[in-house]
């Protein structure tokens, strides 16, 4: 008899590929969840403007459903027989995991930004998780209309390096109309830690998502972002940098899906591989019917600085629409030989010169964070990553 | 109204929906190669794929005992093998209802006056014994499952080139060769269609070009397939050998039914050190075909290979030319257009593997999708550690001519190493209207307009075939244009 499934698929491509590229879905286990429990340091700052509260089950799906009920779910996506089930609220890691939150959460955390609220500290939340930590977290921000805010997400185990644990977070975002969110996100977990990450935001007319991540902890990340941008001349801006070490693995499943008219995205990306890790990187910018004048911008930028990486890139537009502007590129390589050289007559070795490289292109997306702490410890954790093997 | 449109193309199918819109549009509409011969005395197998059936064909073929097990082989593995979930629906083809094997009322023959009337006709229609006499070096024509012609210029087999048809060559001084190289690039476990194909190919060509020897003028083989309900699967075998030079030209057409028909051919292309060879093909199938192709490079040290492919025809298309790059410092060039309008879902594009140190691949696509046609651009590029100092550069561009049709593209890049430098680009964007009224301005009417500057886009492909055959290229993005196709 076969043995029962302890898991599940997440981080599906939008429009499946050959299936022996490995990159259409992943299986994740989730058995390491059994008997979790949230044991944390948890804090937030800057709330006094914002509604903060717990909600049960019932009433979280409630809000969330209230917003997402007249969304059609597909059979068919980009011509093909969709692979995976459609979610109302899509999130970057599917329906699986959307479905393992709620079932394993009696209670999510609630941000409420009022109408016409302009928070601007941002909202700092942090989580510093201890050696062995077990982890699931929901937490549901809701814009209303020409409001404001910015939240700042980090998870840390340090000082403890190799600190090993397994995380769970889904965030869903509700934008009304004319609304702004800013989301940075920022992992900074120990080298055997399980981390899966995802967002799902839906946006409304003339609302604004701003979506920065930084992936540089962990041993095996799954992260997914989906906006579905339904309302008309809705922007969605994703600022993402990754570095992945050792035999660390990364996933990221990145989905623009502009239905509405003069809709926009851009997706950028950059990162870095070094030693023996694995990374596979799928942006998705779906134009759907009806999104006329809407423009989308994709672009991923690696850095491959050892001989035993493996890197993916799944660069991907889909479109049924005519009046829509669509790019995508991808740079793939080392740093030159010329950069290198140009670096040596100062006296800067080559390992140092990848450091020195990671460390710019990535601190050029975390200078954008607003908290000088979290910008200090992103530098020194890329620094630590290179010192780790040496 | 997104969906009711996605639905139609996706559901369209011959086999059943012989009353929708949809076929009775396509059977009203007619080409230049829609024309039907009647088959009064040819030879088939029944419909369906049983044991047995292959075991008829291969009788028919008078196969050596390997090539018999190799069918039945193959045949196990098509049972076992899943039809892929990625990709277009194949729900409307039935093999239970597809006859897999039609012998014309002929021999192969050497001599156009020899080949019996009514098929000689067809093919003067289609211009081939003209073009054979025009610009080309040899040609080979099939008929259904079999050859009917072939024939290469006295100078050219002078210099030792072999052009024959595949059964002849299995049979003849090339036994071993053939032996040696048939299905080893694009194995039976490929997927299921290559499985179907091992089990009930006929027809096709070999080609060996000896060492040093450069063909100067194109060969081609142009592929009819004229039986309603058939399938057509010939295997294509091109051997050219170190320093030669070879550029093959692949045609295909076949009347419009009312069932599906279905193309599952193949072709394995070995380029040895320092060769070069050009494959190009103007793909035209009639738009109740499901084509199912594999095509399949393997380029050794210093080689060339030059794909360049245009895709007009069939109701559904996978067709995914594959290159293994093997060889230090090889190199392949693809240049592919594919042009998707009603009723169809060409899912098309490519795959490079790169295996040798400092091997490079340049990849343009171009793709149109117009009257709800779905185009899908499909790729993978594979940098294995071995393939230092490699580069890859894929660029797609997509055209949307309407707001009823789809493209996509999806493309994929594995890398392995550090030392080798990759780009992708790909845009999505529709015809100017800056550029449509620019033209008007200058007193071109906006329909002519609109097709100038789709044959302007498509321009880079045209210029990489032969005059005739871009001409060819060109009228049919014309009809396609005039939606008269």
């Amino acid at each position: 008899m076969a043995e029962k499934k302890t898991g599940f698929d997440i981080s599906y491509l939008p429009a499946p590929t050959w299936n022996r590229l490995g990159v259409n879905k992943a299986y994740i286990d989730t058995k390491i969840f059994d008997n979790y429990k949230n044991e944390d340091i948890y804090s937030e700052k800057n709330t006094e403007n914002i509604k903060v509260e717990n909600l049960n089950r019932a009433e979280t799906e409630k809000l969330i459903d209230s917003f997402s009920k007249d969304i059609e779910r597909e059979k068919y996506i980009a011509g093909k027989k969709a692979i995976y089930a459609q979610q109302a609220f899509s999130t970057g890691l599917g329906k699986d995991y959307t479905d393992f939150i709620d079932e394993n959460l009696e209670e999510s955390r609630i941000f409420t930004i009022e109408e016409n609220a302009q928070i601007t500290k941002p909202v700092i939340i942090k989580w510093e998780f201890k050696k062995g930590s077990k982890g699931i977290y929901q937490n549901v921000i809701h814009a209303k209309k020409n409001s404001s805010s910015t939240f700042l997400m980090v998870y840390s185990s340090c000082p403890q390096r190799d600190a090993e644990g397994a995380l769970a977070f889904e965030t869903k975002i509700i934008i009304e109309d004319g609304a702004t969110v800013n989301i940075m996100k920022v992992n900074l977990l120990g080298d055997a830690f399980l981390l899966l990450d995802d967002t799902g935001a839906l946006l409304n007319s003339k609302s604004v998502f701003n979506f920065t991540q930084m992936q540089l902890g962990a041993a095996k990340v799954y992260t997914g972002c989906y906006a579905n941008q339904k309302g008309d001349k809705s922007l969605f801006d994703i600022n993402a940098g990754y570095m992945a070490t050792q035999e660390h693995s990364l996933d990221i499943n990145y989905v623009a899906c502009q239905r509405g008219q003069k809709t926009e995205s851009k997706i950028l990306v950059k990162g870095a591989l070094r030693d023996k890790a694995s990374k596979t990187f799928k942006g998705t910018i779906d134009f759907r019917n009806g999104a006329k004048a809407s423009k989308g911008d994709e672009r991923e930028d690696v850095l491959i600085l050892s001989d035993d990486v493996v890197n993916k890139t799944v660069p991907v537009i889909l479109t049924e629409e005519e009046d829509v502007d669509g790019h995508h590129g991808a740079t793939i390589g080392n740093l030159s030989a010329d950069t290198l050289y140009y670096l040596a007559t100062r006296g800067i070795d080559k390992k140092s010169a990848q450091m020195l490289m990671t460390r710019g292109r990535l601190l050029e997306i975390a200078h954008t964070i607003p908290d000088e702490e979290t910008v200090e410890r992103i530098s020194t954790f890329i620094e630590g990553a290179f010192k780790t093997n040496e | 109204m997104s969906d009711t449109v996605k639905d139609s193309a996706l559901h369209f199918d011959p086999a059943i929906d012989n009353d929708t819109d949809d076929i009775n549009a396509i059977l009203e509409s007619s080409s230049i190669y829609d024309f039907k011969d009647e088959e009064t005395d040819f030879y088939k197998v029944d419909e369906g794929l049983t044991e047995d059936i292959v075991k008829q064909i291969s009788k028919e073929k008078h196969d050596p005992k390997w090539m018999q097990e190799f069918r039945l082989k193959s045949l196990e593995l098509y049972k076992k093998i899943q039809i892929p979930d990625w990709g277009p629906p194949i729900d409307g083809l039935n093999m239970d209802n597809i006859v897999t094997y039609v012998r014309p009322n002929t021999k192969m023959k050497g001599s156009w006056d020899e080949v019996p009337e009514e098929i000689k006709s067809a093919f003067d229609k289609l211009g081939i014994p003209q073009a054979e006499h025009e610009y080309l070096a040899g040609v080979g024509a099939q008929y259904d499952s079999e050859l009917v012609y072939h024939n290469l210029q006295d100078h050219v087999a002078q210099q030792g080139v072999i052009y024959s048809d595949l059964e002849s060559a299995l049979n003849g001084e090339y036994a071993e060769m053939v032996k040696e190289y048939f299905m080893k690039l694009v194995p039976p476990t490929d997927h299921k269609f290559a499985a179907l194909h091992g089990a009930v190919w006929s027809g096709g060509s070999f080609v060996y070009v000896p060492k040093g020897v450069k063909v100067e003028i194109p060969l081609q083989s142009y592929f009819r397939l004229n039986a309603k309900g058939a399938g057509q699967f010939e295997h294509t075998l091109i051997i050219v050998d170190e320093g030669a030079d070879l550029h093959f030209i692949e045609g295909c057409s076949a009347p419009k039914w009312n069932v599906a028909n279905l193309h599952a051919g193949c072709v394995e292309l070995y380029v040895k050190k320092n060769a070069k060879l050009r494959y190009s093909t103007i793909e035209n199938w009639s738009k109740n075909m499901y084509n199912l192709n594999t095509k399949r490079a393997l380029v050794e040290e210093g080689g060339r290979m030059e794909w360049v492919s245009g895709s007009f025809g069939s109701h559904v298309s996978y067709l995914y030319p594959t290159t293994i790059l093997k060889g230090k410092n090889a190199v392949c060039d693809y240049t592919g257009i594919t042009f998707a309008g009603k009723g169809q879902n060409l899912d098309t594009g490519c795959r490079m593997v790169h295996v040798g140190k400092n091997t490079s691949s340049l990849v343009t696509t171009k793709s149109l999708s117009k009257d709800g046609g779905i185009g899908t651009f499909r790729s993978s590029v594979e940098i294995l550690p071995t393939a230092k100092k490699s580069k890859s550069s894929v660029d797609c561009q997509s055209l949307m001519l309407d707001d009823i049709s789809r493209s996509d593209t999806i493309p994929e890049m594995d890398v392995r190493t550090d030392d080798c430098d990759i780009g992708h680009e790909a845009k999505i964007g529709r015809i100017s209207d800056d550029a449509v009224f620019y033209l008007m301005s200058r007193g071109i009417p906006e329909d002519e307009a609109r097709a100038m500057i789709v044959s302007g886009f498509a321009d880079p492909i045209s210029k990489e075939l032969p005059l005739e055959y871009a001409a060819e290229m060109n009228n049919l993005i014309k009809l396609e244009m005039e939606g008269n196709m």
